[in-house]
C-alpha cells in the first residue's frame, strides 16, 4: 500500500507549536560524551548554501548562542565513543529542549564509532552536524530509548574526500518522531551509508525525510530504511537523491520497506531521484507489505503463540537494517530490544 | 489419543473433506494414501489449525480435549506436530531463536520455567545427532536457502526437540533422495515410542518400507474409502488408484 505523499513537513511542526510551550530559559538538555559533560561550544558549521561553494571546502560560521539551545562540540576519539543526551524536566514536562551537536573525529582519530543514546522525557529537538573529514572513517548510531516522548532530529552530514560514514537511526519507542537527514558528498571518493529502523504503534508516528546530494564525481551512497506500523501507527519515508551535473560516476541506492500489521496502521513512501549527470548508477525501491501468514502459521504450529511469533517476524524484518550496523554489540542490543530476547545463544552449537 | 468423527472441511467455499472418521491410539502408525486432490494435505492442515481452512462439521478429540476449538499454538503445545510438505523459509529468524521460542512456548503452556541457555544448547546438540543434521544448518535462519532434503531433515529435528505425542508427516518423502529419505525415516522411527502415534501421508510405498504402518487408509474425494494393513500399499503400488476411483466414484 503506497498512497499519496507523506504527511508533510509542516504537520508535525504544527502539532509542536500547538502542543508545546517553548521555554525561554536556557535549555537543560544534557549532553555527555564518554562519561563527562561535553564542552559547550558556540561554533556550529553552516552548510545552508553549500551548492554554490567550491567543493571540498568547509565554512564554519559562528552562531550567536541561542537562549534555548545546548551546544556541544562532540570530538570523537579513536574507537568507541558513547554520547548520551537527556532532557528530563519534571517541572515542565512539555517544554521543548534543543540540543545542537557538532560531531567530528578528532585530528588523530582515523576511525571513530559513536553510539548516541537519547533519553528525553521532554520533547527534544536535536540538530546535528556530522563532519566526515578527509580520509576519516566515522560510524554513528543514534538510539532513542523508551522514555522519549517527542523527538525531532535534523542531521546534516558533510562528507569530504575519501571519507567513509555510516549513520543509523533507531526509533523503537512509543513516541512521535521526525528525522530529517541530509547528506552532502562534497569531496571525491566519499561514501555514505544511511540506515533507519523504526516502529510506530498506538497512535505514534515516525517520519523520515532524507536528502542525499552528490555534488562531486566518484562518490557512493546507500540508504536502507525499514519500518513497521501497527495499531493506528503511522510511518513515512520520503527520500530524495540529487546528482548534480558534474557528479559523474556516482553510485547511489535507496531502499525503503514498510510492514503494516493491521488495517488501522498507515505507511507512506515517496522515493525520488533527481539526476543531472549522465554516467551514474542509481537505484531506488519501495515496498509496503504485511506479515506473511504462512510463516506465522508455521511458527504457531511449533507452539509459539501468535504475539510472540509476530514479534519474531517483526524483528526478522527489521534485522536487515541492524545487520548492517558496523558495531555488532549494538546490533545485538537493538535486536533484543525488538524481540525482547537475548541473542547471546546464537553461538556455534 | 486422537478421535476424528465425521469431519467436514472446506477451503474458499469448496468442500474438501466430506466426513472423515479416524481413530488413532498411542503407539500406532497410520498411513494415509490416496490420489492427488483427495484431501490428504487438507486433513493435516485442518488438524493443525491452519486458518485458511474452515471446519464445517464434525469433531476431533485429542487426549480428551476438543482439538478443533484450540488455537494452532495450543494444539502444538498439547503435542500435535505437523511436518510440513513445504516448510516455509523465515529469513532473519535464526533456527536457535526459533527453537528456543518453540521449546519455551511449550514449557510455558505447561507452567514450567523456561530452559536456561546452556540447557537449551545441550538439548539441541543431543537431538541433532538423531537426524544427522549439520551444525551449520542450525546456525542459519529457519529453512533459508536449505535444500529440499535439508528442510525435511530440519522438520524431523524440530520434532525431536519438541517430542510431540502425535506426529503428522505430510508427504515428508517428497523431494528427497534415497539417502535423505533413509535419514529422515530413521529419525522418525528412532523417535517412535509406545506413547506417541504417527500419521504418515504419502503417495508412495517407498517411505512405508522404513516407517512400517499398522494401518493404511485410502482417502478419496474427502472420505476414507478403504482401510487395510501394510499389504494394501503394495497392492496400490502395483495396481495404481484407478480401481479405487472406479469403485468409489460419485
Amino acid at each position: 500500500m503506497t498512497e499519496g505523499a507523506p504527511r508533510g513537513e509542516y504537520y508535525l511542526y504544527f502539532d509542536l507549536a500547538k502542543a508545546l510551550s517553548v521555554t525561554t530559559e536556557a535549555s537543560t538538555a544534557k549532553v555527555v560524551l564518554n562519561g563527562s559533560a561535553c564542552e559547550q561550544s558556540a561554533v556550529s558549521p553552516d552548510f545552508t548554501d553549500i551548492d554554490n561553494r567550491p567543493a571540498d571546502t568547509l565554512f564554519l560560521q559562528k552562531l550567536a548562542a541561542s537562549a534555548v539551545a545546548t551546544y556541544a562540540d562532540v570530538e570523537l576519539r579513536e574507537g568507541r565513543n558513547e554520547l548520551s543526551i537527556s532532557a528530563d524536566e519534571a517541572d515542565s514536562p512539555s517544554s521543548l529542549h534543543v540540543a545542537r551537536l557538532f560531531i567530528h573525529n578528532s585530528a588523530t582519530a582515523s576511525h571513530s564509532e559513536l553510539v548516541v543514546r537519547i533519553n528525553a522525557r521532554n520533547p527534544l529537538l536535536l540538530e546535528t552536524v556530522i563532519l566526515a573529514d578527509i580520509d576519516k572513517k566515522t560510524d554513528v548510531i543514534m538510539i532513542q530509548a523508551d522514555k522519549s516522548s517527542l523527538l525531532l532530529t535534523t542531521t546534516n552530514v558533510v562528507s569530504r574526500r575519501n571519507s567513509r560514514l555510516t549513520f543509523n537511526l533507531v526509533n523503537l519507542s512509543p513516541s512521535c518522531n521526525r528525522n530529517e537527514v541530509t547528506a552532502s558528498l562534497v569531496g571525491e571518493n566519499a561514501s555514505v551509508s544511511l540506515g533507519g529502523l523504526y516502529s510506530a504503534v498506538k497512535d505514534c508516528k515516525v517520519d523520515n525525510v532524507t536528502t542525499v546530494r552528490h555534488l562531486v564525481p566518484n562518490c557512493e551512497s546507500q540508504q536502507l530504511f525499514k519500518g513497521i506500523a501497527d495499531d493506528n501507527g503511522n510511518i513515512s519515508f520520503s527520500g530524495l537523491i540529487v546528482v548534480k551535473p558534474n557528479a559523474q560516476k556516482t553510485t547511489a541506492s535507496q531502499t525503503n520497506r514498510h510492514c503494516i500489521s493491521d488495517k488501522s496502521a498507515k505507511a507512506y513512501s515517496k522515493p525520488q531521484l533527481e539526476i543531472y549527470a549522465d554516467d551514474v548508477k542509481c537505484s531506488h525501491g519501495a515496498t509496503t507489505g504485511q506479515i506473511d501468514e504462512s510463516q506465522l502459521f508455521y511458527m504457531q504450529q511449533r507452539g509459539i503463540d501468535e504475539s510472540e511469533a509476530r514479534k519474531l517476524l517483526t524483528a526478522a524484518f527489521l534485522s536487515e537494517v541492524a545487520d548492517k550496523f558496523p558495531m555488532r554489540d549494538v546490533r545485538d542490543e537493538v535486536l533484543s530490544l525488538i524481540t525482547g530476547m537475548d541473542n547471546d545463544i546464537n553461538e556455534e552449537v | 489419543m486422537l478421535h476424528i468423527e465425521n469431519l467436514h472441511a472446506s477451503v474458499d467455499g469448496k468442500e474438501i473433506l466430506r466426513g472423515i472418521n479416524l481413530d488413532i491410539k498411542a503407539g500406532e502408525t497410520h498411513a494415509i494414501m490416496g490420489p492427488n486432490g483427495s484431501g490428504k494435505s487438507t486433513l493435516s492442515a485442518v488438524l493443525a489449525g491452519n486458518p485458511a481452512y474452515t471446519v464445517t462439521s464434525g469433531t476431533a478429540v485429542f487426549n480428551g480435549k476438543d482439538l478443533l476449538s484450540m488455537k494452532p499454538e495450543d494444539r502444538a503445545n498439547e503435542g500435535l506436530f505437523l511436518s510440513f510438505q513445504y516448510p516455509v523459509e523465515i529469513p532473519g529468524v535464526s533456527m536457535t531463536n526459533f527453537l528456543k521460542a518453540a521449546v519455551n512456548g511449550k514449557r510455558k503452556y505447561r507452567g514450567e520455567e523456561p530452559l536456561s541457555a546452556s540447557d537449551f544448547l545441550k538439548l539441541m546438540r543431543e537431538k541433532k545427532k538423531i537426524v544427522e543434521i549439520d551444525s551449520n544448518l542450525t546456525n542459519r535462519a529457519v529453512n533459508e536457502g536449505f535444500s529440499g532434503g535439508e528442510k525435511k531433515k530440519n522438520e524431523i529435528f524440530q520434532m525431536a526437540m519438541l517430542e510431540p505425542c502425535i506426529r503428522i508427516l505430510d508427504e515428508t518423502d517428497s523431494g528427497l533422495d534415497i539417502d535423505a529419505l533413509r535419514i529422515v525415516a530413521n529419525g522418525v522411527t528412532k523417535l517412535k515410542s509406545k506413547d506417541n502415534a504417527t500419521v504418515v501421508i504419502t503417495h508412495y510405498q517407498r517411505l512405508l518400507d522404513y516407517i512400517v504402518p499398522d494401518y493404511i487408509h485410502i482417502l478419496y474425494h474427502g472420505r476414507i474409502v478403504m482401510t487395510g494393513d501394510k499389504k494394501l500399499a503394495l497392492e496400490l503400488e502395483e495396481r495404481g488408484y484407478d480401481w479405487i476411483k472406479e469403485q468409489f466414484k460419485d
